[in-house]
């Protein structure tokens, strides 16, 4: 299940309300607003407890989102870039984030780096349909990989800094 | 839409804002403390935590709290409460305010409490105003009141007397503050009491008011001191001391001079009475250095004038050969044992003394003169000659010495180590009757030995009626049964005594009786023995006379009552007699000594014979009555009776006695007395109790001598006390054979003795030849005469014959 500093984050993140996909012309805008609202709150959330991690940022319909984020092991902070498209069927499907840079170099991932999610993240998301959004997405599903496949990676020496990568 | 799209960016724009904000630092606690920690190891910081770990303090805040907090609490605070005020460390605390205390001289800590200065000079203030109220405060209240310790108080108190405090401290105990004015009212008061005070007052009921005993005693002190009081404090500073004022003291000292002065005596009740404590030592004080030097006795002290006086009346009555009573003399506050005590130290003084009549003590006051006592003993004479006469009637020298037995066995059960003594004793009195027998002998020549059995058995049965008496009265105890046996009880002599002198104490008398006891009874048994010595023959007349029937009356009891003991000891003695007998038979030859022999056999062998026989039906025919007079026909009888193994011995033995030949005897003897037969220890010759027992027999021998009158007896006796000065041993003769013995002495004595005795003998063989042939009356006379007149001649020859010089 997801453990107690992901679901008190979790708490931290205010619910969405409206139940509206790209293609819902005027219920997508508030959506998106909700989102944003709900993005800023963690992002601060995060910050207030010296727990930021990543960057996100969208175009301007909000259908696609693209940033970075980050990992810190052994005083090195690894960053990788992080994209993901809006489904159509959006929020009844979740939003599939991918690591295009870690392409290839795990088994823990799709083709064109969408990152495999834990068996719990699908049912909790359709659970939640519509209270849970991009903010949730990251927090359940792109943060607890990190920290499982990151340090697994580094050690495997298939991820390297890229101070090491320069040189 | 526009609008709403707006909102939207303007979101876009705020997340990225936010984004890019900066991001918080941040610290666990944990961490923070670790850091701090490791600070403070590399003492990089000094600071220090509360106590519940939440807040840090530099030490220099640590101060200023600590100053604050002394503040807020006026000057003083228990580090514990800063503790928890300050919530710190009380470790910390403590070791700030130890540092406090060092660096700042106006505080000090006290039993965990720091102090400023300005608290105790608020305090000194504050003690001041009750002071001035109250007049007095006690350093223990203060150290109450404020709880802080007298010790911390008295110094800082002192300090501040005479400046912030208007009094002064008690000088001696420093236990309290007085105002001028409170000891000012109290002097007065007490200069009051004490002026008026006449007798001895504890302070106790002083210091009854509210006043401190101490402030008292100092009080007191400085007025005697100072003269205003007169008096002296006893007893030290307690509540139980007492003042005596002079005036009391001297009226004391007067009243007891004077009655002294004219009683000449002091009770030492009456000085306790006038509240003296230890009246004897303080009289002893008081009356010591004065020139009457008093004597001091138990319970009164006196002077000489009444000793003096008392020693007058004492010597007047000595020398007067009377008695007196001191207790009649001395005031009637005398104790018996006063008088005692007095009575003693006058005779000790007297002792001193030479030429001074000597006196005796009795009943603790009453002081005789050993004349008095003397003329007391003189009342008796009469009665023990009297009493005497008719128990030497009664009684035999067995009897005598039956009961000296008694009384010496009764003396040894006490002092083991008087058993030679007694030995002695018993053998001397054995001697005596071996002496009374052989007058007996030399006298009539008839009847010694039954004489001796029958005194012996009827004595004995008086002797058993008195014991039954005896145990009737159960208060006599053992010493008193056996003196009641000789003469009188104290109780009688008492009597005796009461009547001459009505005028006597009763105490007197009795212990005049109980004193002359011993010497009465010594003086009646010695008035017994005499005359019983005198009247022997008469004695031995008289007791044949008495019938048999009476001998048979009392021989059903009579033969059991003589233990074998003393049946072994009966031989033993006439034994060792007839062994020193014997020795003297060698100066002898042969018909003379056969003569002698016969006699030894028929006298003192036959009565060991008879003993022996005597001894031996006790023990084998129970129940048979043995005649006293045991002779040959009953001894015959006896033997017929005997059992089987005791027989031939004793047949030989007593066949012996009708031999003529000693020896027989002897072997005889040791054969019938030996284990297996009658098992008497003979005992063998001992040159000392030879000594002794020949000594004795020449004893009584004179003593028989100065006694008798009869010429022929005289010059028997004589002979055998000469025949013993000369060869040394015991003779044992009939009459007839006394010319025998003289001739035999001729070689030993001088010429002149000798031919004094043979003229004697002759005058009494002539005397007897006429008496027998009915002589010439005158010639009779003259012979008579004449032999009379050599009789002390003979008697001082007796004594005086010695063995012939060696020239």
């Amino acid at each position: 299940m997801v453990d107690d500093l992901t679901k008190k984050t979790l708490s931290n993140i205010p619910l969405l309300k409206t139940k509206a996909g790209p293609r819902d012309q005027n219920e997508w805008v508030n959506r998106l607003k909700e989102e944003y609202k709900a993005l800023i709150a963690y992002v601060e959330n995060n910050k207030e407890n010296d727990n930021d991690w990543f960057r996100l940022e969208s175009n301007k319909d909000g259908t696609r989102w693209f940033g970075k984020c980050w990992y810190i092991k052994d005083l090195r902070k690894y960053e990788f870039k992080v994209e993901f498209d809006i489904p159509i069927t959006f929020p009844a499907t979740a939003p599939e984030i991918a690591l295009p840079e870690l392409d290839g170099k795990t088994a823990k991932m799709y083709r064109g780096g969408k990152i495999c999610l834990t068996d719990h993240f699908k049912p909790l998301w359709a659970r939640n349909v519509p209270k849970f959004g991009i903010a949730h997405a990251m927090a359940l599903g792109l943060g607890p990989w990190l920290a499982v496949e990151i340090p697994d990676l580094i050690d495997k020496g298939l991820v390297k800094h890229k101070d090491e990568k320069e040189s | 839409m526009a609008d709403v799209w707006k909102e939207i960016e303007r979101l876009q724009a705020n997340l990225q804002r936010t984004q890019h904000s900066s991001t918080k630092q941040k610290l666990s606690e944990r961490n923070c403390i670790e850091i701090l920690m490791k600070l403070q190891e590399m003492n990089l910081l000094d600071v220090m935590h509360s106590s519940d770990g939440k807040e840090y303090l530099t030490p220099k805040q640590l101060t200023r709290e600590i100053k604050d907090e002394l503040y807020m609490h006026g000057g003083r605070v228990n580090m514990v409460e800063l503790q928890q005020a300050l919530n710190v460390d009380y470790s910390h605390i403590e070791a700030k305010c130890n540092d406090l205390v060092k660096s700042d001289r106006k505080l000090q800590i006290i039993y965990g409490q720091i102090i400023e200065r300005s608290y105790l000079d608020r305090l000194a203030e504050e003690l001041n105003d009750n002071l001035q109220s109250c007049g007095q405060l006690t350093i223990a209240e203060v150290s109450k009141t404020y709880d802080l310790p007298g010790e911390f108080l008295i110094p800082e108190l002192m300090a501040r007397l005479g400046s912030i405090i208007q009094g002064q401290m008690d000088k001696h105990r420093k236990d309290s503050i007085y105002t001028e004015a409170y000891v000012a009212s109290h002097k007065a008061r007490i200069r009051g009491l004490l002026s008026a005070v006449t007798r001895p007052t504890t302070f106790q009921t002083l210091s009854s008011q509210d006043l401190p005993l101490q402030l008292l005693f100092s009080i007191v002190e400085e007025l005697i001191k100072e003269g205003r009081i007169r008096g002296q404090v006893v007893g030290g500073r307690s509540e139980k001391s007492t003042f005596l004022p002079n005036i009391h003291t001297e009226t004391q000292n007067h009243w007891i001079d004077n009655f002294f002065a004219q009683n000449n005596y002091l009770e030492y009740d009456a000085v306790y009475r006038l509240g003296i404590t230890d009246a004897k030592s303080y009289l002893k004080r008081r009356l010591e250095p004065s020139k009457t030097k008093p004597l001091f006795l138990k319970t009164v002290c006196v002077g000489w004038s009444l000793i003096d006086q008392v020693v007058a009346s004492i010597e007047e009555a000595l020398s007067n050969g009377e008695w007196t009573d001191i207790s009649v003399l001395l005031p009637s506050s005398f104790s018996s044992e006063d008088s005692n005590q007095l009575l003693h130290h006058i005779q000790r003084e007297r002792l001193k003394q030479t030429g001074s009549v000597p006196g005796v003590i009795f009943a603790d006051t009453i002081i005789a003169s050993q004349s008095f006592v003397d003329s007391c003993l003189k009342h008796f004479d009469g009665m023990i000659k009297g009493k005497a006469d008719k128990d030497a009637k009664k009684a035999s020298v067995f009897a005598l010495t039956e009961e000296e037995r008694k009384e010496y066995s009764g003396q040894t059960a006490v002092l083991s180590k008087k058993a030679d003594k007694k030995d002695e004793r018993r053998k001397k009195a054995f001697e005596g009757s071996g002496s009374i027998k052989r007058s007996g002998d030399g006298g009539s020549g008839i009847g010694g030995r039954e004489v001796k059995t029958k005194g012996k058995d009827k004595k004995r049965t008086k002797w058993k009626k008195e014991q039954e008496m005896q145990e009737d009265k159960p208060s006599r105890n053992q010493q008193h049964q056996q003196e009641e046996t000789s003469f009188m009880d104290i109780d009688e002599i008492t009597d005796v005594l009461r009547d001459r002198h009505n005028d006597c104490p009763e105490a007197f008398l009795e212990e005049l009786g109980a004193k002359l006891h011993r010497p009465l009874t010594a003086a009646y048994q010695s008035a017994v023995k005499s005359v019983f010595l005198l009247s022997a023959q008469q004695m031995k007349e008289k007791q044949k006379a008495l019938t048999k029937k009476a001998d048979e009356f009392d021989s059903l009891d009579r033969s059991s009552y003589k233990s074998r003991r003393q049946l072994e000891e009966e031989i033993n003695a006439m034994w060792s007699k007839t062994r020193l007998f014997m020795e003297a038979l060698n100066f002898f030859e042969g018909e003379v000594s056969g003569v002698l022999q016969k006699h030894l056999l028929a006298t003192v062998c036959t009565d060991i014979t008879n003993s022996l026989f005597m001894l031996t039906a006790n023990e084998f025919l129970s129940g048979v009555e043995i005649d006293k007079e045991i002779n040959a026909e009953v001894r015959i009888k006896l033997l017929s009776r005997f059992p089987n193994n005791v027989k031939p011995s004793l047949t030989r033995l007593n066949n012996s006695l009708v031999g003529r030949i000693i020896d027989e005897f002897q072997t005889a003897l040791t054969d019938a007395t030996s284990r297996d037969v009658c098992d008497v220890m003979l005992k063998s010759g001992d040159k000392k109790r030879d000594r002794q027992v020949s000594h004795s027999h020449k004893m009584s021998h004179l003593q028989q001598l100065r006694e008798e009158s009869n010429p022929a007896l005289v010059l028997h006796i004589a002979t055998l006390v000469i025949f013993q000065s000369v060869t040394g041993t015991m003779l044992n003769a009939p009459g007839k054979v006394v010319p025998n013995i003289i001739n035999r002495l001729q070689s030993f004595l001088d010429r002149e003795v000798f031919l004094n005795l043979i003229s004697y003998q002759e005058l009494v063989l002539k005397h007897l030849t006429l008496f027998n042939n009915d002589g010439d009356k005158v010639e009779i006379g003259e012979v008579e005469q004449k032999l009379n007149e050599n009789l002390d001649e003979i008697k001082q020859l007796a004594t005086t014959t010695k063995k012939k010089q060696a020239n």
